[in-house]
């Protein structure tokens, strides 16, 4: 009986996935054919889905992206013994798409039936665990130190350091998080890993709990998730039963269980203060900081809130060690990253690389040019705070460093790519839209000054001469100064980004604009 | 367009009731529960958060109605009249405007003749913006109900939209 592969997931959802089911059962009963229809993650190849795959001799070949008036064609080429027809693929390693990949974090995601307890232990799950339970709290803590695992939610912060200071403080209980906020326009690998491997989630948890003397565990997920809800429900309730969460782990002296709260949909709820607070049922208003989270978060007590990626990304550091992780990456910023491509291309989805390619390597080599076919304008990196990129910029390596220095962000590791149709004042209002619709109105700068920031630009645009339109882009400038150093937290602090970034290039290309208007001397 | 399916339940809801309320509100436990968990409830049950459940969720929770009040209003998930059996939700973040979305946004609205948060009177459609659904590879992207439907175009909009009618009509 062949096994065929079909993802349990968002975007295969959206596209049909359960109508192809139906075509497949339908089409295999009708020729009297066994089938067994097994339901992985997505690998994160979008343009492919839905991607349907057949395990053949072992090997794993893919077709697709297949709808369901395909199905009769794709029985007639007998597809199940790896049959010809336009849509075979043929082995889904061999694809460049993941063959340029350095899949650590994303190992397992598409590969295996998500939430088969099972398959996951033969895919190399749970090995993490098994060293972590032989650990001492000291080796895990300096493993994640050596790897040099920072924050993929966007702060980039180092891990093992927020776990340490977790772990050193004195109190009677503690708390770990996982942020599964994922508001980022453009980003989706928190989705796409924990609807495809949530106990490699699980997993990291379950470490992290271990490392600094937790017992309970929280999953912050975002209501927008409604698929990635049920599947992590399920999830927990098998790793209850298989001993995984609970009292005792595995036999051992560690407690650890998880608890699913699901968010009310407000973006500021990512920041780590405004999520603890909206997790103690309250306004997702954000916190002072100091005290940090890691000494008073959660019901004041020491918590260690961490990225759904960073915390996914624990167990592969304990299975095969620090240093072979940190061989990846390069600088600061070690190991891999899952980068996710969106907007306008061709070939969207998400790629896990080592840090390092630049922009516009990731951009021809993955994404395939734009959807529309024509030339890129600029490419957003790092969600709604992060910078527009263009031109030259795009040869901008994506690591930390290189990012921050070129004024931008890699933030949770979202591209974003415009077509040069794109008009970028009207990304500038938006950015300044965002964050007046999305403050938590805390501090004046982000609450007021994103209001006042919409009106500037919008004035900009509507300014009936020169004079006029550089009064209010110097008033633009004075407010992003004022946001930038008053704003609480990075919502207000970092929309300047975007604004200035984009207003930027408006400025240029009006500028070329009104120079190819000019009647030159050579002429 | 020949394998697009739109198969999608309509949201069904309780009519609101306060004696009903007061019996659900007994079933959470303060321990375990917190005024969100709860607010989703009620929300799922009867479609909105009714005024007259503020008094009875501040009692419970030992908060004041300014507080309950407080946390209604701070997320964007929580309304407070009844919607109606689509909730329509268009993403208005930038990886769907890159593909077009405020152009479609456009579409809709005038289809509908009505703005963000409102209910249509030509169909039984809420009309809700939402800021990224997390499916940005395959954008312009709509959600109806739980349901995504992603690669929007005018066409496929259009079809939506005469689809959804059609189930009002039956």
């Amino acid at each position: 009986m062949t096994k065929i592969y079909l993802p349990r997931e968002t975007t295969t959802l959206s596209l049909g996935v359960e109508e192809l089911i139906s075509a497949i059962e339908h089409e295999a009963a009708a020729r009297g054919i066994a089938i067994q229809i097994l339901r992985n993650g997505s690998r994160g190849a979008a343009w492919l889905e839905p991607l349907l795959e057949i395990d053949f001799n072992g090997k794993r070949l893919g077709y697709g992206p297949v709808t369901a008036s395909q199905i009769q064609s794709l029985f007639e080429a007998d597809f199940l013994n790896a049959g010809e027809h336009e849509l075979k693929l043929g082995e889904i390693s061999d694809i460049p798409w993941f063959k340029q990949q350095q899949r650590l974090t994303f190992s397992r995601c598409g590969e295996i039936e998500s939430l088969s307890i099972d398959e996951y232990k033969k895919h190399g799950g749970f090995r993490g665990l098994s060293a972590a339970l032989k650990s001492s709290s000291k080796d895990i803590i300096n493993i994640i130190l050596d790897s040099g695992l920072r924050g993929r939610g966007g702060a980039a912060f180092p891990a093992g350091i927020k776990w340490q200071t977790v772990a050193d403080a004195d109190a009677d209980s503690k708390y770990i998080v996982c942020n599964a906020d994922e508001g980022d326009s453009g980003t989706f690998s928190d989705r796409l890993l924990m609807e495809g491997d949530s106990y490699c989630l699980i997993e990291g948890m379950i470490i992290a709990g271990i490392a600094v003397g937790a017992e309970h565990g929280f999953i912050y997920l975002r209501s927008e998730y409604p698929l990635t809800k049920i599947i992590l429900e399920e999830a927990l309730i098998k790793a209850r039963a298989a001993g995984y969460l609970g009292n005792t782990i595995q036999d051992s002296i560690h407690n650890f269980d998880i608890h699913l709260h699901i968010g009310a949909g407000a973006y500021i709820c990512g920041e780590e203060t405004s999520l603890l607070e909206s997790l103690e049922g309250k306004r997702g208003q954000i916190r002072f900081k100091p005290p940090l989270p890691a000494l008073k978060g959660l019901h004041g007590k020491p918590t260690v809130v961490n990225n759904v990626i960073t915390l996914a990304s624990v167990p592969v550091i304990l299975a095969k060690g620090a240093e072979y992780y940190a061989n990846f990456g390069r600088g600061k910023s070690l190991g891999t990253m899952p980068f996710q491509l969106s907007g306008n291309v061709k070939h969207g989805g998400l790629v896990e690389i080592s840090f390092g390619l630049t922009l516009r390597e990731v951009i021809e080599n993955f994404a395939g040019g734009t959807y529309t076919g024509k030339a890129i304008g600029a490419v957003q990196v790092g969600g709604p705070l992060g910078a527009y990129f263009s031109g030259k910029q795009l040869d901008t390596p994506l690591d930390y460093e290189s990012f921050s220095a070129a004024g931008g962000m890699l933030g949770h590791g979202g591209i974003v790519v415009f077509d040069d149709g794109v008009d970028y004042l009207e990304q500038a209002r938006f950015a300044m839209e965002f964050c007046s619709v999305e403050s938590c109105g805390k501090c004046t700068p982000c609450r007021i000054g994103s209001v006042r920031g919409v009106e500037v630009i919008t004035r900009i645009r509507t300014a009936e001469n020169q004079s006029e339109r550089s009064e209010q882009y110097d008033l633009l400038e004075d407010l992003c100064e004022t946001m930038e150093d008053a704003s609480l937290c990075a919502m207000g602090g970092l929309t300047p980004m975007p604004v200035r970034s984009a207003v930027k290039l408006h400025q240029l290309l009006t500028e070329r604009t009104d120079e190819t208007m000019r009647p030159t001397n050579e002429s | 367009m020949s394998d697009f399916a739109l198969n999608i339940p309509k949201n069904h809801y309780e009519d609101w009731q306060l004696d009903a309320a007061h019996k659900h509100l007994k079933n959470f436990d303060i321990e375990e529960h917190n005024l969100v968990d709860v607010l989703h409830f009620f929300q799922d049950t009867y479609g909105y958060i009714d005024k007259a459940l503020i008094p009875l969720l501040a009692k419970f929770f030992n908060l004041s109605k300014a507080e309950v009040h407080g946390v209604i209003s701070f997320y964007h998930d929580f309304r407070d009249t009844k919607p109606a059996s689509y909730i329509l939700k268009i993403c208005q973040a930038e990886s769907c405007q890159a593909m077009g979305s405020r152009a479609l946004t456009a579409e809709l609205k005038a289809a509908l003749k009505i703005d963000f948060h409102e209910t249509s009177k030509l169909a039984d459609i809420t009309l809700e913006p939402v800021y990224c659904l997390g499916n940005c590879s395959c954008s312009p992207n709509l959600m109806i109900n739980t349901k995504i439907i992603s690669r929007l175009t005018s066409e496929k909009l259009n079809q939506i939209l005469t689809n959804l009618r059609e189930v009002q009509d039956d």
